[in-house]
């Protein structure tokens, strides 16, 4: 619950406050587990959000801050085996990523095109909280992990000043803890498309 | 940051405000699971890897079902209901593993040993407290509820006679059946049971005779 309200506060105070060669944006997140992750969690994720903060220090580039919250859970009925034994039975299972990353992007093209296409890296951190609910027993981990995330996109202007933007993105969490089950290899992947909208004051 | 107008600040508090309330709206978006009473089942196998499970060929069980209660509690009849086919299914898939009863133990490689278990769980939770209205926080006394379900549990011990620990025969494949009473009908849960002995035998294809 304090994570939600530190995500809230950080959506209302990102975008109620925009100075001339800042971008604030808000966007909507879809998130496709991979790797490790996908061993998890299948399922793609439609509950997810992201707040970017952005500041131009030359014509072409940007840095900033980036915050997002993605949730995942899924069903799953399956048999898990060690060398000794074996358990069975119906697991729901979810999976909460709040990645926190520091975020820098080139845009190409000239300043005054209206499409503006970007490439970038976020690095940072990223919170995992799993859980597995297995019969009446609830197993859970948490664990934050060094994160890289290289990122591409676009931003499509609907008025002066208002874009919609859309961008995909490669997030990779480094090895670090225990996962739920135990394990001692702890690394997540997952890739998120980002669509949402933005404002930028008097820069273009 | 500053806001530098009064248009751009309003427009972007009200869009702020909106994704806010996403934010909100989303947390709640967990997805409901319409759980049967079989989905909170699960079956436990833990077995010894030193063992050659093809050399057995007779097992001697017992005609009754031991219930497990504490020291001072008594058993719970409604319990024994499920003796028999408890020991039907079990005998079954020893059978179709190559596994011959014999009556007499002296002449049994090894035992299996049924029981079962019901263990019950009280709790509470507190709501309320208070609320935010028009002139400010209106506390209220809170109110608390109870709830409370009871957990079956159905044992196989697999015991060899020659191994033995502390003078008795030592375990050496323990399979155990978990789920919640109270919210199936009987025959849902002789269903269950059954479905249950099966999986702790599906996922043990180790337990299979070479004789």
């Amino acid at each position: 619950m304090r994570t939600l309200a530190a995500v809230l506060l950080l959506f209302c105070v990102a975008t109620t406050a925009v100075a001339q060669g800042s971008f604030a944006g808000a966007n909507w997140t879809i998130g496709f587990p991979t790797g490790r992750t996908n061993d998890f969690i299948s399922k793609t994720s439609f509950g997810g959000m992201g707040v970017d903060i952005k500041r131009f220090f030359d014509d072409n580039a940007t840095y900033g801050l980036n915050f997002g919250w993605s949730q995942y859970s899924e069903m799953v009925n399956e048999t898990a085996t060690w060398p000794s034994g074996a358990l069975s039975g119906t697991q729901i299972r979810y999976l909460n990523l709040f990645p926190i990353s520091l975020n820098a992007d080139i845009y190409f093209g000239e300043k005054r095109d209206e499409l503006k296409t970007f490439a970038g890296l976020n690095a940072g951190a990223v919170m995992v909280r799993m859980r597995d609910d297995i019969g009446i027993y609830s197993f859970e981990s948490t664990s934050w992990h060094f994160m890289l995330a290289p990122e591409i996109g676009f931003w499509f202007p609907v008025e002066r000043g208002t874009y919609v933007t859309i961008s995909a993105r490669y997030n990779y969490a480094f090895d670090n803890g225990i996962d739920v089950f135990g394990n001692d290899v702890n690394k997540h992947s997952w890739v998120s498309l980002n669509i949402g909208l933005g404002w930028m004051q008097d820069w273009f | 940051m500053v806001i530098t107008s009064f248009r751009s600040a309003s427009r972007a508090l009200a869009i702020g405000l909106l994704l806010g309330a996403t934010a909100v709206f989303l947390s709640a978006c967990y997805p409901v699971y319409d759980l049967m009473p079989s989905d909170f089942d699960i079956a436990f196998t833990q077995y010894s890897t030193e063992v050659n499970f093809g050399a057995y060929k007779k097992y001697f069980m017992p005609d009754t079902v031991r219930q497990i209660v504490a020291p001072g509690e008594k058993e719970d009849p409604a319990l024994h209901a499920f003796d028999a086919q408890i020991l039907q299914t079990a005998a079954a898939n020893l059978t179709g593993r190559g596994y011959t009863r014999v009556a007499d133990s002296s002449q049994a490689n090894f035992a299996v040993i049924p029981a079962t278990l019901k263990a019950s769980y009280t709790g509470y939770y507190m709501y309320g407290g208070g609320y935010w209205g028009y002139w400010g926080y209106y506390p209220y006394y809170p109110y608390y509820s109870t709830y409370s379900y009871s957990t079956g549990s159905v044992f196989l011990f697999l015991n060899d006679f020659a191994k033995r620990i502390d003078n008795k025969p030592g375990t050496v494949w323990f399979g155990s059946l978990n789920g919640v009473m109270n919210i199936d009908t009987q025959s849902g849960a002789r269903t269950r049971i059954t479905n249950g002995i099966n999986q702790l035998f599906q996922q043990s294809p180790y337990l299979v005779s070479a004789q």
